[in-house]
């Protein structure tokens, strides 16, 4: 049965298609950054109206299981990575779960819960991790990225009555769901008051994101910490900001601690220095916060 | 009787034969006397001793017998004619009519003279003889001809102009002077009479002074000299001429005041201090400025235009008071652009006045006005300021007068003199002397005020000084000095990487600009980009702070590019930066050869900090803004486009959406 879910070329589905089924899975991936990886503004600007090819490979993959480069999807390039371009392999829809349905199915596919999966695309950050060591609690990609969850893999009537509940893993491809905040940790090593100058060291170090903050190839990717003196109402008296950039060398490694000294002039008598770590876009407007610290004299 | 009849008879007879031969003797010496011997020029060469026939004559006829021209007047024997008529000089064994038409005569070193443009009735009753102009004169020569003669003619000043057959007014200089080969040296530079003579807009008259002298006017005294009374008759200019000239033979000096024309000698006597008055007015200031001379404490030269011999009149056509110069005068003789130099020698001089007074006025507070180096300044200040060309008259020596005026008044008042940078601190130095900057004759007379010269380069005001004399460059070393094709000159000559060896330069040494009144805000800052050593990526300082400091030096000259990398445009809102604009520094991509002053390729660094991917989008980029901007320059023509365009294609990878949106915008 349906044997066109499994086409390529111009054949190659809709993953709409799949969303008949496979519908929360189907509702995360058209959050997530993969579904926009075509038609979001920033992609269509800097590939000159997607005219600069040599992008497409990884931005709207027909499958990533391939030795070569990953080629670029003949039809429905607004989908961006659409299901196929993981799921699709050997011309059967694989995934790491049992599985039984009515498309050509390869299950238990250990290769799903590795990160060399992701690093197909990925290569830097793939690369990064893979150099961070093989301590043994080092996360893959799919343990951040892909939150596990407890639910049915289809969601339509009637054949999920009879579907087990099992562990599954969210497709929101994104740290924005991240509730774990010893990941990043920030604290203040010292902090000296005197004659109206308060001057400090703040360290910040990456405990155990097995790749660099930030991290990847392509985009804009800056983390700022901003360490900020406030007075008793709350008011910012003075602020500083430190940017993390791959490309600047700069970005914060796996375990890897780093001192940022500070030195505000302040008259108030009461103040309290708050310092945090955002992930920033290149507007500053969408800042998604890392880590936080406050200190209190 | 008969014998005795007869021996008286043969007495008488042998008397007679004897009175009779005597008497045919005499009547044969008589002839001989009265008839045959005037016709040889020795016999009245007895008496007329002073007078030499032209060689010529000889050849052609034997001697010439003076009767053959001077016939007798119907006034009794003894009289001669003076006077000859034409006749007898254009008669076919001597100087016929035809051959004299034929042929040019060589007289001085003028055209060749030509008898044909002489005999013709050249106003009213008014036509030449030949001993109108050959007319023994002067002196020895029978048929000399008297200079006077021809300037009277020639530049009579008459209410009728005379005129010659192909009516040129007989007056003009290119009557009678042709192409004229001769070259004068001045300030190394050399003057061509040839050049000028083609020139339209030069008349001969801006040099050659009073070249012709006297007005060649009829006093009625003169009249008096041979008429005892001359109120009677007629006084008609036709009839005058036609009763001495053509009727008779008088020659024009006896009427005429005489005429002076020539090349006045011995320097320009115009400006002879002896006789100042004779020229113009009140001009011995101007003068002696051209002159190089009168101002103190700096021992001048001419000018150049002193030494061409320039005539007042040359620049000063306003005939009403003489003060009005029109800048555009100075390209009738020179190439264009030199309208320009007049201005600037004024702009210049107007300044640097300002500039003296103030410190003159500053000194007199401070000391005693009697010190000699402030009396020495006022009087130099004042006869500059009475000279009233603002420099023009003589650009170096009132230039090297405020000079030196101006450097004793600093010092006076203990205002720091300008000093040069210590010379391990500048770059370039090919030439030691220290106040002779740059060392070339550019700035002396045209280009005197090029410190103050705010030339557009790459969308910046470039300060010459910064360079010349800040940093010691000759102006050749930027500029062309093609003296000859001024098409050329002056054009840039440096090419970007020229500039690159000093601006782009590694050294441990900060390079400061030297004191300098106008840049004391950059006083201890970096000359040159980047002032090592560089801060290197992740180096730990804050990125803000790394690029501020990496590009400090870039910035100076390429602010531009910097504003496009911020989208920081006029006109644009609103701001499109790029991407990079945040962290990365100008050095961070731009890395130097090992020359040290060259870039290299910029797409290793794309492919160094990012992957092999950035160096397809660094070719797709370059690849994409080239050919856009290339179609479009050719399609287009307006101006504001055209420039935008040349931005693009000249730093648009710089901002890759921000030239992408320009381009978008042109399509549409």
């Amino acid at each position: 049965m349906y044997p066109e879910l499994v086409e390529r070329g111009v054949k190659s589905p809709e993953s709409e298609r799949c969303g008949d089924c496979h519908r929360d899975i189907y509702h995360e991936w058209k959050n997530s950054p993969h579904a926009r990886s075509f038609t979001s503004t920033a992609f269509k600007e800097e590939t000159n109206d997607y005219q600069f090819t040599f992008c497409l490979g990884c931005h709207v993959p027909e499958t990533i299981f391939t030795d070569n480069r990953v080629e670029p999807r003949k039809v429905n390039p607004a989908e961006g990575v659409n299901c196929n371009s993981c799921h699709l392999n050997d011309c059967k829809l694989s995934g790491p779960t049992p599985a039984r349905g009515p498309h050509p199915i390869s299950e238990r596919n250990p290769f799903y819960k590795t990160s060399e999966l992701c690093g197909k695309c990925h290569v830097s950050t793939f690369k990064a991790w893979q150099e961070s060591g093989t301590s043994g609690n080092k996360k893959t990609c799919q343990d951040c990225h892909m939150p596990a969850i407890q639910r049915k893999l289809i969601q339509d009537d009637p054949w999920q009555k009879i579907y087990p509940k099992r562990e599954g893993k969210q497709h929101v491809f994104s740290y924005w769901n991240l509730k774990d905040h010893t990941s990043l940790i920030m604290s203040f090593i010292k902090v000296i008051d005197s004659e109206n100058t308060i001057e400090g060291t703040l360290e910040i170090e990456n405990t155990s994101v097995p790749h660099s903050v930030p991290t990847g190839d392509y985009g804009y990717r800056e983390v700022v910490v901003t360490i900020e003196i406030h007075d008793k109402t709350g008011h910012v008296i003075n602020s500083q900001k430190e940017s993390l950039f791959v490309e600047m060398s700069t970005a914060l490694k796996y375990k890897e601690k780093r001192i940022i000294p500070f030195c505000f002039h302040c008259d108030e008598d009461e103040w309290i220095v708050k310092a945090n770590m955002v992930r920033t876009s290149f507007h500053g407007d969408t800042d998604i916060p890392l880590a936080e610290v406050v200190y209190k004299p | 009787m008969y014998a005795k009849v007869k021996e008286l008879n043969r007495k008488t007879t042998f008397r007679l034969m004897i009175f009779s031969l005597a008497a045919v003797g005499v009547v044969i010496f008589t002839f001989f006397i009265t008839v045959i011997r005037p016709n040889y020029p020795q016999y009245c060469a007895k008496c007329h001793d002073t007078i030499t026939f032209h060689n010529s004559c000889k050849k052609l006829s034997g001697d010439v017998p003076c009767i053959d021209c001077h016939t007798h007047e119907n006034r009794g024997t003894r009289v001669m004619a003076v006077e000859m008529r034409n006749e007898h000089c254009t008669a076919e064994p001597c100087h016929p009519f035809h051959t004299l038409s034929a042929k040019t005569s060589v007289y001085k070193s003028i055209k060749p003279f030509q008898h044909k443009t002489h005999m013709y009735e050249i106003t009213e009753n008014f036509k030449l003889k030949c001993t109108s102009c050959h007319s023994n004169l002067k002196g020895k020569k029978h048929f000399e001809i008297d200079e006077r003669t021809c300037n009277i003619c020639h530049f009579v000043n008459t209410q009728k102009p005379m005129y010659t057959q192909d009516k040129k007014p007989n007056a003009e200089c290119t009557v009678c002077h042709g192409h004229i080969e001769k070259t004068k040296e001045i300030y190394g530079k050399t003057f061509q009479h040839d050049v000028y003579e083609e020139n339209e807009k030069v008349h001969c008259a801006d040099c050659h002074f009073q070249a012709v002298q006297g007005y060649g006017e009829v006093d009625k005294r003169n009249c008096l000299q041979c008429h005892s009374n001359s109120s009677d008759k007629s006084q008609s200019t036709a009839d005058l001429h036609d009763i001495h000239i053509d009727k008779h033979k008088t020659a024009c000096t006896s009427c005429h005041a005489s005429i002076k024309h020539g090349t006045i000698q011995a320097k320009n006597t115009i400006y002879e201090g002896n006789n100042p008055e004779s020229i113009h007015g009140n001009t011995q200031v101007q003068n002696l400025i051209m002159m190089g001379q009168g101002g103190k404490g700096v021992k001048g030269e001419p000018d150049p235009m002193y030494l061409a011999t320039l005539n007042c009149s040359a620049c000063h056509k306003d005939e009403q008071s003489f003060t009005n110069v029109a800048p555009e005068v100075c390209n009738n003789c020179h190439t264009k652009g030199f309208d320009k130099i007049l201005s600037e020698q004024m702009d210049f001089t107007t300044s640097r006045m300002r500039l003296l007074k103030t410190l003159l006025i500053n000194a007199k507070r401070q000391h005693n006005a009697t010190d000699p180096i402030i009396q020495e300044a006022e009087v130099n200040y004042n006869i500059i300021r009475e000279d009233g060309s603002l420099g023009v008259h003589n650009i170096k020596y009132i230039k090297d007068l405020l000079d030196y005026s101006i450097r004793n008044a600093k010092q006076v008042t203990g205002q720091d003199t300008f000093s040069y940078p210590d010379k391990q601190e500048v770059i370039s130095r090919p030439s030691p002397d220290e106040h002779q900057f740059p060392a070339n004759t550019c700035i002396d007379r045209c280009h005197a005020n090029y410190m103050e010269y705010r030339t557009i380069y790459q969308g910046k005001i470039f300060r010459h000084n910064t360079h010349s004399p800040n940093q010691r460059l000759e102006c050749n070393q930027c500029h062309n000095n093609d003296p000859v094709n001024m098409e050329t000159h002056g054009r840039l000559i440096i090419q970007k990487k020229d500039c690159g060896a000093c601006h782009h330069k590694r050294t441990d040494k900060v390079l400061v600009h030297p004191l300098s009144s106008k840049d004391n805000e950059n006083l201890g800052k970096s000359l040159i980009s980047p002032n090592y050593p560089l801060l290197k990526k992740g180096s730990g300082a804050p990125a803000s702070e790394r690029k501020s400091l990496n590009e400090e030096g870039c910035l100076r000259c390429h602010a531009d590019v910097r504003d496009y990398i911020n989208g920081n445009l006029k006109n644009i809102i609103p701001k499109i930066p790029d991407w990079m604009s945040n962290a990365v520094s100008c050095t961070d991509c731009h890395k130097l050869e090992l020359n040290g002053y060259s870039f290299k390729t910029v797409r290793e660094y794309c492919i160094e900090c990012h992957n092999p991917d950035y160096g397809l989008l660094y070719d797709a980029w370059k690849e994409t803004l080239d050919s856009k901007a290339k179609q479009f320059r050719k399609n287009n023509i307006n101006r504001n486009i055209q420039d935008l365009l040349k931005q693009v294609q000249s730093h648009g990878m710089h901002n890759f959406r921000l030239s992408q949106m320009f381009l978008r915008s042109m399509e549409q």
